[in-house]
């Protein structure tokens, strides 16, 4: 959506508030993950505190809310992951806007676009996961330089695969969530419309558990369909993203090696 | 106020559903909801659809089979609490509007309300459902359903959950519906965990059923003639589970049933299968299949037709029947969904059938956490 909004406004001068909006929303997140993390940390101790003093009912409170706290923190590195590719997106728009302006730029309207390419290439320049920028091959590298460049190509080709795995076993998980809710959720809308059904005293047959618990113990361990296919899509959008970064990436490194390699023979 | 309830109030004693209300109304005391929860999550959804059953008047023979078609309405709200304690409450209802062969509309509610608790090594908890079935404008084939369930949950040392329930339940037949019928049911079961995503369920559950009609009994020329005593069947359930999540989702079931009755009216065995199967198929279009195989075990010594029985009561035997379901997510909380079912159902005059189609095409939107509960 950023992306999109930084693309639409290349027709005219590159929005700095688009950049700021990405900036902040990740800072927002980290800031909410660092909360997220301090406050399992500090039920994990806790929890532990109450194992060590014998308190089973305060160490099942805990231990319910660490796992809930565990679910948030999953969500949130998944959200981050996909609020930093957008943004890796309208970075790239936001540098190839103002890199084509510059030349023909004068004046204030050049100083504006130096300060801007400059708090883009500073805040990229923070660690961040989900970072897949380019080393690009100077004019005068020596091919020792290129080859450090191509490795550096080949790390990021390594680093968006550990997504793809991490984005693979999310999507399983997803996809479980889903599947289990809707078998469940059939079973159940076969009691509630099916007259027959409804009728019967003589217990549940075989098969009937979909959500393989018995009666009200389940909202304890239910997820829920909608949401798991909300997120399937969102993980979908990510594999896409980083299939095609990480296509790119890997000619980019061949590319910095075949340079290597002419530097070489032109010694 | 009915001649059964005046019967029971001369009697001096609660029926069993006043049992069951104030079953409820402990629960609703013993158990506020929401105590030590750390968190309230809510959810809603509705659902707009359009159907077609092939059979509206559940006629015996495929000779009176017709079709109807009806609109849907449904719609559900469910709020519950997370953390070691657990308060679930849930309302569901649904109208079908028919609109040639019956011409007229089905009422369902289905109100639930439950507490369970994470223990020490297991889980416990209480539940009050109600299920209510009425088609206002015939005002026959009406029905109250309520269930009073506790359930509790032990983990043993090799990661097995021993399970343990009891549940009653009264069914009320109102005006021209079934004979009223209450029910009480043990069960236990052992899940396990075989492998990752794999899950095993072994469970027996046994109960008494007690029907408010006169047992039969043959008498000494070999007729049929009713005796003083209400009917009574008692009956057994020994079943197992087999679940991958996968994907695909796949469950198994098997289980034989043992019914015995005081009465010749009914009794007999089943063999009961299903078959759950769901997966994904192209792009975000999941599909669910469903497969309930029942095969009547007769013993032709104890299985006369009963002679009392009314033949609008929709008392079945066994039951089987093919579900399919389609769902598409159109956008966050709203999705498409198809389903079609043919069932094949015994009635309660033995070896005869009702056959129905059912086919619903819909859009459902979902809001929160909606849970739409079970049995």
């Amino acid at each position: 959506m950023l992306a999109t909004a930084a693309a639409s406004a290349r027709g005219q001068a590159p929005d700095p508030r688009v950049w700021e909006a990405c900036r902040d929303g990740l800072r927002t997140e980290a800031a909410r993950r660092a909360r997220l993390t301090a406050t399992a940390d500090s039920l994990a101790a806790e929890r532990q505190a109450a194992i060590a003093a014998g308190d089973a009912a305060r160490e099942a409170r805990l231990l319910a809310r660490g796992e809930a706290i565990a679910d948030s923190l999953r969500e949130a590195a998944l959200a981050s992951l996909a609020h930093e590719i957008l943004c890796a997106e309208t970075r790239q728009d936001l540098l190839a806007d103002i890199d084509a302006r510059l030349p023909a730029a004068t004046g204030a309207e050049r100083d504006t676009l130096l300060a801007l390419r400059q708090r883009v290439t500073a805040v990229a320049a923070t660690p961040i996961r989900a970072e897949f920028e380019l080393i690009p091959a100077g004019e005068g590298d020596p091919p020792e330089i290129l080859r450090l460049k191509a490795g550096y190509a080949r790390d990021l080709v390594d680093r968006a695969g550990r997504w793809l795995e991490r984005l693979a076993r999310e999507r399983q998980r997803l996809v479980q969530a889903r599947l289990s809710a809707e078998a469940g959720g059939l079973v159940a809308d076969q009691w509630f419309y099916d007259e027959n059904a409804a009728l019967r005293v003589e217990g549940e047959p075989p098969g009937s558990g979909g959500a393989g618990v018995p009666g009200f113990l389940g909202p304890l361990g239910r997820e829920t369909a909608g949401a798991a296919a909300t997120a399937l899509e969102l993980v979908d959008a990510m594999e896409r993203w980083l299939r095609a970064k990480r296509s790119e990436l890997t000619a980019a490194a061949d590319s910095l090696e075949r340079q290597a390699e002419r530097r070489e023979r032109e010694r | 106020m009915s001649e059964r309830a005046r019967k029971t109030r001369a009697e001096g004693r609660r029926s069993p559903r006043a049992w069951m209300l104030l079953g409820g109304l402990l629960l609703g005391l013993i158990g506020p909801p929401g105590v030590g929860a750390e968190a309230w999550r809510s959810g809603a959804g509705a659902l707009l659809g359009l159907g077609i059953d092939s059979n509206p008047l559940e006629a015996l023979t495929a000779a009176d089979a017709r079709s109807d078609a009806f609109a849907r309405l449904e719609s559900g709200v469910w709020t519950r609490s997370g953390g070691a304690s657990v308060a679930s409450f849930g309302l569901r209802w649904a109208a079908d509007r028919y609109v040639s062969e019956r011409n007229e509309t089905r009422l369902i509610v289905n109100g639930r309300a439950g507490w369970s608790r994470r223990l020490d090594g297991g889980a416990l908890g209480v539940s009050y459902a109600t299920y209510a079935r009425s088609f206002p404008a015939r005002g026959v084939r009406n029905v109250q359903r309520h269930e009073v369930q506790l359930s509790g949950e032990r983990h043993l040392a090799g990661g097995e959950r021993l399970r343990a329930r009891i549940q009653g339940v009264a069914l009320e037949g109102r005006t021209g519906g079934p004979r009223d019928r209450h029910a009480g049911t043990l069960r236990l079961e052992l899940v396990g965990s075989p492998g990752i995503a794999w899950s095993t369920r072994v469970a027996v559950e046994g109960g008494v059923t007690r029907i408010e009609r006169p047992a039969l009994r043959r008498s000494a020329d070999g007729q049929y003639e009713t005796g003083a005593e209400r009917q009574r069947d008692r009956w057994l359930w020994v079943g197992t589970t087999l679940r991958a999540v996968g994907p695909p989702y796949v469950e198994l079931g098997c289980g034989v049933r043992r019914v015995r009755s005081n009465s010749y009216g009914y009794s007999q065995g089943r063999l009961e299968t299903s078959l759950l199967l769901g997966g994904m198929l192209a792009g975000s279009l999941s599909g669910q299949a469903l497969l309930r195989a029942e095969l009547p075990l007769y013993d032709d010594a104890r299985v006369p037709i009963d002679p009392l029985e009314d033949t609008e009561d929709p008392t079945f035997g066994a039951r089987s029947g093919l579900t399919l379901r389609l769902l598409r997510p159109l956008a966050p909380g709203l999705s498409a969904e198809m389903q079609a079912s043919w069932n094949r159902d015994e009635s309660l005059i033995l070896r005869e059938f009702y056959r129905k189609a059912v086919w619903v095409v819909g859009v459902r939107y979902a809001a929160g956490e909606p849970d739409p509960g079970g049995p």
